[in-house]
């Protein structure tokens, strides 16, 4: 074969993108299971989910309360937890709370897939739960020691200042494992009913992949998940979130940094929202490669940044668009101008043919990509149960993206993106960050 | 054993020198490609330090035939992702793409091997600098802990010693680095001899031994570049100790000691105690000191795997309210226990058990496991060590656990490095 370096090689043909392909069944007391074979490693990963138990659920004052009660999940019992018995057959059992969903899940060897759904019922069991008072105690205060490692971290902080400009005191505008006072204020009574209410089967979805075969799990999860539980359970109902009509700007001042933390953003759409295919084609277009437009920019024009990306963490309601980046003090006003300049141009002439196709090429591969390992596959089928999308899904999505145009991402991203109303949050010393920002509206300088 | 994951393996090597290993794997159409150059910090000349990583920055900016950012951008458009990591001893490249584009990511990779300097400018190389300048800001002085490495390497291993500097670099030696700097280098460093091609995915083997040939047998072969001293590292005999005073929320003590070096029984059986110590809830002393004494936030471990002699490394993070020197008192008397023979058959195999299911685990992706495999074949010349890996855990037993730690973890060998939670200062103890 001849070698000509001059020009790329030509690909050769390219078989079609497929979706996953799974099991899917409701049993009859509600609890969906959804299933998919991948022999070839002697493992199994099973998620536990409570959709309705998730942080968006906490009531007004007592943030932090749905991940508490997660993490409580295997301190029913007295004598050994789910998670050591797990641990001693060399796998690991995990519960805690999302925004969307609660959960547990395991990891083994799949010759110990009984014992891990016999664990998992054992966590998950709503009856089972009693939520002893020593506990509730030592996991308050483990709480308590990590919210005070928390404000230290200048990128949690950069990103709580941005979510609380967005979202006010709405659930997405609280931290979601709590505060001081809300940690404080929790006693075991509030534990208790939050896990009567929004832990139920009804809601609850299995999601298991590994080297299983499903039709067998279907019939052994109906014999050990007991049918002791036929009640929904308690949903929260969308939030409002506040407008933010004018640019908020939120200053964290810390003196010690040595770098800032920005962030830009505004509150974008639900997960299941159509048009969420055409935002993420934008947000591919605009930071997913040192080529794309923000990177391009700042990183590989100016050097000010290390990285700088675009986060559309999917929510059951409206959820944020954050852009997130650290760049040198003297450079945060600056690198805020040509984030929104480089938005407003793209919003004007709207993307090339070539970054479309590039956009396109880019999600598709990372669609097979996230299919390599079991955990990826459990992330990816708990879409469906978590955001109530329809067993298509998939499917849908990759249609659109072979269907995608310039003119259909442009027109959603005209139609959500705002830059002229976003809110930023910076983490730095006041002194010198305040007069970069002020040109963006009223500056309210907070202690971290 | 059976190991699944690295079944069919086959390795080659080009006339220049280069080696080759390939793994297929169909079950999805991607293919991982790999470059492991045997180069890394452990190499950056007195001076210099931060050139090997402020090297693999400048790699990906394009060369003679791809063209000034060419690298990305070709990727991009056939929908792959790329990314580097330098490590003391070693510096990677690894893209992940849709196998229609195999060819791709071997013309790349084979034109910056071939063809890299003809891109190199002064312009170029200040721009990453300020990048990478940023990129340590970033990740390392702005964070909770972030120079903990820096302290730990500075306080374990003598002056001169190629794993005392840090990977990322001094500011003031990033800044004096220059063009003739990064020519040499690549031009010393860079060489097929001096590297390992690892291919894992949807591909025919045959025809894509043809394609590597193709693309990289025409690199001229050049003499590869003479490792550093690989001698034994000693037990270190000062009980060093740093105090540094910093705003991070909880005091957290560090304990670091030097190790023999990766591939090595000591080096395994540190390992296998590393996972008894501090993995999962339910490891020794996790159950010891956050949920029965609640001294401890959080406590993790783990062990270097560096070729001039490797390092163990234990963190626990204080309660508040509760006294650094307490936890310390506690880490120490862990130590000092299992040197003397405490430590439980149970709790050994449970940290075996629990390394066999992260084995799987670690390997699933092609990326990751071309990784391992080059590691294996830059490291010991046979990518089949990998599967060797679980066999040296299991051979251990109870006395040689607790020998490694009598030899190697008391400690009075080790050093501790303490951050007290505060306003930042720093002080030394000899």
């Amino acid at each position: 074969m001849s070698l000509d370096r001059a020009r790329p090689p030509a690909p050769r043909p390219r078989p079609p993108v497929e979706p996953p392909a799974f099991v899917r069944q409701r049993l009859g007391h509600g609890l969906v299971l959804l299933a998919a074979p991948r022999p070839r490693l002697p493992l199994v990963r099973m998620d536990l989910l409570f959709p309705t138990a998730g942080g968006r659920h906490d009531p007004l004052n007592k943030a932090g309360l749905a991940t508490l009660v997660s993490s409580l999940l295997d301190e029913a019992e007295p004598g050994r937890t789910a998670t050591e018995a797990a641990e001693r057959l060399g796998g690991s059992l995990f519960t805690g709370a999302t925004w969307n969903t609660a959960l547990a899940n395991v990891t083994l060897l799949s010759k110990h897939l009984p014992r891990g759904l016999e664990l998992l019922t054992r966590v998950g069991r709503p009856s089972h739960v009693t939520f002893p008072a020593r506990h509730v105690a030592r996991l308050q205060g483990q709480r308590l020691a990590a919210l005070i490692q928390q404000r230290t971290d200048r990128r949690k902080l950069a990103d709580q200042h941005l979510a609380r400009a967005l979202f006010g005191d709405t659930g997405y505008g609280r931290p979601l494992h709590g505060d001081f006072e809300s940690i404080q204020g929790l006693d075991r009574k509030d534990l208790v009913r939050f896990h009567r209410e929004h832990y139920r089967w009804r809601n609850a979805a299995l999601v298991a992949v590994g080297d299983l075969d499903p039709s067998a799990l279907l019939d052994r999860v109906a014999e050990i998940f007991p049918d002791d539980d036929a009640q929904p359970a308690h949903k929260t109902p969308a939030q409002d979130p506040p407008s933010t009509d004018n640019g908020l700007v939120v200053v964290v001042d810390d003196p010690e940094a040595t770098h800032a933390e920005l962030r830009l953003g505004q509150l974008l759409l639900p997960y299941g929202h159509a048009d969420r295919v055409w935002m993420e084609m934008t947000q591919a277009i605009l930071a997913a490669s040192p080529t794309s437009r923000l990177p391009q920019r700042l990183r590989e024009t100016e050097g000010w940044t290390y990285s700088i990306q675009i986060r559309m963490p999917g929510r059951t309601d409206p959820g944020p668009f954050e852009i997130a980046t650290a760049v040198p003090f003297e450079h945060v006003g600056r690198a805020a101008a040509h984030v929104l300049e480089e938005t407003e141009r793209f919003l004007q002439d709207g993307p090339t043919d070539e970054e479309v196709d590039g956009a396109r090429r880019h999600l598709e591969s990372q669609f097979t990509i996230q299919l390599q390992a079991i955990e990826q596959w459990v992330n990816k089928l708990s879409l469906l149960p978590v955001f109530e999308l329809p067993e298509d899904h998939f499917e849908h999505h990759l249609k659109c993206l072979r269907s995608a145009r310039a003119d259909k991402i442009l027109t959603a991203a005209r139609r959500h993106l705002q830059p002229k109303r976003w809110a930023l949050a910076a983490v730095g010393p006041a002194q010198q960050l305040v007069p970069q920002l002020d040109s963006w509206g009223p500056v309210t300088v907070s202690p971290p | 054993m059976d190991d699944a994951l690295i079944q069919d393996v086959e390795t080659h090597r080009l006339d220049n020198r280069l080696r080759l290993v390939l793994q297929p794997d169909k079950s999805l159409p991607l293919v991982a490609t790999h470059v492991s150059y045997h180069v890394g910090s452990a190499q950056d000349p007195p001076g210099q330090s931060g050139l090997s990583h402020l090297f693999e920055h400048l790699f990906f900016l394009g060369s003679q035939h791809v063209g000034p950012q060419g690298f990305f951008y070709h990727l991009r458009q056939a929908g792959g992702q790329a990314n580097g990591a330098t490590w003391y001893d070693r510096t990677t490249y690894f893209q992940t793409l849709p196998s229609e584009h195999l060819e791709l990511a071997l013309w790349l990779e084979s034109d910056r091997l071939g063809f890299f300097t003809a891109v190199l400018d002064p312009a170029v190389l200040e721009v990453q600098r300020n990048v990478v300048l940023s990129e340590r800001r970033q990740r390392f002085d702005n964070q909770p802990y972030g120079r903990v490495h820096e302290h730990i390497h500075e306080l374990l291993f003598p002056p001169g010693h190629p794993y005392r500097r840090p990977v990322i670099g001094s500011p003031e030696d990033l800044r004096a680095i220059t063009v003739e700097d990064v020519t040499a280098f690549f031009d010393a460093q860079y060489t097929p001899a001096n590297a390992v091609l690892c291919l894992v995915g949807d591909f025919e083997p045959g025809p894509t031994r043809e394609l590597v040939n193709t693309y990289f047998a025409p690199l001229p072969r050049r003499r590869p570049p003479k490792r550093p001293d690989a001698s034994e590292p000693t037990p270190h005999q000062s009980n060093v100790r740093r105090v540094i005073s910093e705003s991070a929320g909880l005091s957290r003590i560090y304990m670091g000691f030097r190790l023999p070096a990766y591939g090595t029984d000591d080096w395994y059986a540190a390992d296998l105690l590393s996972s008894a110590l501090t993995a999962g809830r339910s490891s020794r002393l996790h159950e010891n000191l956050v949920r029965n004494r609640q001294l401890a936030q959080d406590v993790s471990s783990f062990v270097l795997p560096t070729q001039l002699g490797a390092t163990f490394t234990l963190a626990v993070t204080c309660r508040s309210q509760v006294e650094p020197e307490r936890v310390e008192e506690a880490m120490r008397q862990t130590f000092k226990q299992i040197a003397a023979g405490d430590l439980s058959p149970d709790q050994l195999q449970q940290a075996r058990d629990r390394l066999q299911t992260q084995h799987y685990r670690s390997l699933q992706t092609l990326e990751k496991r071309a990784d391992a495999l080059a590691k294996a074949e830059l490291y010991f010349d046979d990518p089949g060590a990998l599967s060797r890996e679980l066999a040296r855990y299991g051979d251990l037993d109870l006395d040689q656990v607790v020998q490694t730690t009598a030899t190697y973890l008391h400690p009075d060998l080790g050093v501790t490095l303490t951050y007290v939670a505060g306003s930042r200062s720093e002080e030394a103890q000899p």
